[in-house]
């Protein structure tokens, strides 16, 4: 356990992501000879996600340094251990009314494809922040997703960002003192 | 008793004067502002305000950020209410019900529960606060950790009732919010969990960044799935709802103001557990507890008098013994130093002026959150007069800015759109997000009170001393209760049929 603990812990976030994932591809495919699981895939898949957080730090707290006094009652594993035995029970809890068909079945897709593109626009902005700086970043989003939810307007699209730019600033910059960046590009500006 | 009021008679002789008006209700406004703007607490309101006071004297600086204290408490409601963004981490169960109310039309019926809640708390707090300080603050200081591993234990029990039908999921929930929390480094020997080489880790996830992205990013990901064309927040109620409509909650504000105080006394327990203990408090008496987490005015009562209560409460330990029972406590602790001047039983001899001045100015502040938040309450809930492809965008905005403005750095907007994927993944297959809130808000202190336990008393600090046991047994009885409870009236239903 130790060695597995190590090998986990010894992994970047990138790649914790990555084996998120493939946790969540071996559920989904032990659950497809269940045809009675069919309709609850996306909540078993909820479930063998925080199952999978709840493991992995279970198996990187063997990985951690033993206390050197043998008096200490307990250590920095106790705690991590002692939630991921507690989640067990509780995800058998959660588990059993979708086996037995008595939970509410998934919901169907909406517009997910909107909900990606305002995510990628999100990101987007966020890494732009350190090239453009927050005011313009932020306005280009602005525009990006009143366009997205068919916000034609000019005078909208126009005054909407510029007035958040405008508030923002005083508000928060000089107001409150928040430092948001300024961005690479403008900085030699100030 | 009789030296209580001829002391707090002098102390409103100095309230009442221009100066000491004017930067109470500066502070009331300051702090209503700041508290509504997610990642501005009411700690860093109060901290912004504190170089004003150098200059000033004493009791002057004093009113001026017991004013931002109180409206930051209060403020946290607003962007709660309206776009379920909590501007304060204790708001967020103010959003559980005012939201929904919001969202259905009674956008003035829960603003105004909301302010008057709060101005009611405060005033039940600030009774506590004169009449009992000393005392209580004795009583705190004697609990062990056994007793504030009881009072997490108890917290945490409101899970049961929080997650309504989807309870096993809510547990689900919680045990993941506490997971979460135990990520960076570990209180004791400072041992780094899960940090996975990741310096920013190592302080673990910010509180407001993760609400604000569980519940504002997570909600709007899911509006933006079901977005319509041309939607708009129904147009029903902007109108705050008369007197004696909120005769109605009296019960819940009292009950709720009453023990918000108490919790609040605690050092480290704090609004944001008071406001979730009282609202599982308030959804036990209900005689409509399917209506929590719906729209349900008592839920939004519940929260705001105990949060705001429990502000005065925070109170009992700095002024009784000196000892800051809260950031905002400490941030109120330095400004009297700045001034020379040291909390403490002394200081209710040496300058009772200053102390009773204080008291009377936390009235004042209550009374000008009511004016103030009477008055912006008409024009805050046009918020929801703007259309959703105006408002969907600035919300996201906003967040993004309230998260930077944490610790003026990029990883807590990161958290907050980390947290706004699992909110959305929550939301929409059943699992409540507030149970994640309370993992989060309640693991620290069980973790430490635990540990700090089996270290002085080992295993039988759990039982052998009373008031744990108490606190243990009531929280035991809080869960098993329910579901015995549900089993007996199922039986009886069958026997009927048959």
């Amino acid at each position: 356990m130790e060695e597995l603990g190590r090998f986990f812990a010894t992994h970047g976030l990138l790649m914790q992501l990555v084996f998120l994932i493939i946790a969540l591809a071996v559920a989904w495919v032990l659950i497809r000879p269940f045809k009675r699981l069919h309709p609850y895939t996306g909540q078993v898949l909820v479930l063998a996600g925080v199952f999978w957080i709840g493991l992995l730090f279970f198996m990187i707290t063997y990985s951690f340094p033993m206390p050197r006094f043998a008096a200490v009652a307990t250590t920095a594993a106790t705690i991590p251990r002692f939630w991921f035995y507690v989640l067990i029970p509780v995800t058998l809890l959660a588990f059993i009314p979708m086996l037995r068909g008595e939970e509410q079945p998934d919901p169907k897709w909406g517009s997910v494809w909107r909900v990606a593109i305002v995510f990628g626009v999100l990101v987007a902005s966020l890494f732009a922040f350190r090239y453009i700086g927050y005011y313009l970043s932020s306005a280009i989003f602005l525009v990006v997703v009143m366009w997205l939810l068919e916000s034609r307007s000019k005078i909208e699209l126009v005054a909407v960002p510029v007035g958040w730019m405008i508030f923002s600033y005083f508000f928060f910059a000089r107001l409150l003192y928040v430092r948001l960046p300024v961005g690479t590009l403008f900085a030699g500006l100030l | 008793m009789m030296d209580i009021l001829v002391n707090l008679g002098g102390g409103f002789g100095i309230m009442f004067t221009p100066m000491a008006i004017f930067l109470c209700l500066l502070g009331v406004f300051a702090g209503i502002t700041f508290g509504a703007i997610p990642g501005i607490s009411p700690s860093m309101a109060v901290a912004l305000l504190l170089p004003m006071t150098f200059r000033l004297e004493p009791i002057l600086g004093m009113v001026l950020l017991l004013g931002a204290y109180k409206g930051a408490n209060y403020g946290g409601s607003v962007s709660a209410v309206l776009i379920n963004t909590p501007g304060t981490p204790s708001a967020a169960v103010t959003g559980f019900d005012g939201y929904p109310m919001a969202k259905t039309g009674r956008v003035g019926e829960a603003m105004g529960v909301s302010l008057y809640a709060s101005m009611i708390g405060g005033i039940i707090g600030t009774v506590v606060l004169i009449l009992f300080a000393a005392p209580l603050a004795r009583v705190a200081l004697e609990f062990w950790p056994s007793e504030y591993f009881a009072l997490t234990v108890l917290g945490l029990t409101t899970v049961a009732t929080m997650g309504g039908k989807n309870w096993q999921k809510a547990l689900v929930a919680v045990v993941f919010g506490l997971l979460l929390n135990t990520v960076g480094m570990e209180p004791f020997a400072g041992t780094r969990r899960f940090t996975f080489g990741e310096v920013r880790l190592f302080e673990g996830f910010s509180l407001v960044p993760a609400i604000i992205g569980l519940f504002a990013l997570g909600e709007l990901f899911y509006n933006l799935e079901h977005y319509v064309k041309g939607e708009k927040f129904d147009k029903l109620a902007y109108k705050l709802p008369k007197l004696s409509y909120y005769l109605t909650v009296w019960k819940n504000i009292t009950r709720a103001g009453v023990l918000g105080t108490i919790i609040g006394i605690f050092p480290g327990a704090g609004g944001t557990i008071a406001a979730f203990i009282c609202y599982d408090v308030e959804k036990r008496f209900s005689k409509k507890p399917d209506e929590f987490g719906k729209g349900a005015p008592e839920g939004v009562a519940a929260a705001e008098s105990s949060n705001s209560a429990s502000a005065g409460g925070a109170l009992v330990p700095l002024l009784a013994l000196g000892i800051p029972g809260s950031a905002t406590a400490a941030v109120l602790l330095s400004s009297l130093l700045v001034h020379g001047l040291n909390p403490g039983p002394e200081m209710f001899v040496d300058e009772p002026e200053l102390v009773y001045g204080m008291f009377a100015s936390m009235f004042m502040a209550n009374a000008f959150i009511l004016a103030v938040g009477l008055l912006g309450a008409q024009l805050f809930v046009r918020v929801t007069d703007l259309s959703k492809k105006l408002l969907y965008p600035l919300i996201f905005v906003f967040a993004i800015v309230g998260s930077y403005a944490v610790t003026n750095s990029m990883y807590p907007v990161v958290v907050c759109v980390a947290f706004g994927v699992v909110g959305w993944i929550f939301r929409r297959y059943g699992f409540p997000t507030a149970p994640v809130v309370l993992g989060i808000v309640l693991g620290r202190l069980a973790e430490m009170s635990f540990r700090q336990a089996l270290m002085i008393g080992g295993i039988e600090s759990f039982y052998q001393r009373p008031l744990t046991l108490i606190m243990l047994a009531t929280a035991i009885a809080a869960v098993v209760y329910p579901i015995v409870k549900k089993r007996i009236t199922g039986r009886a239903a069958i026997g009927r049929e048959e």
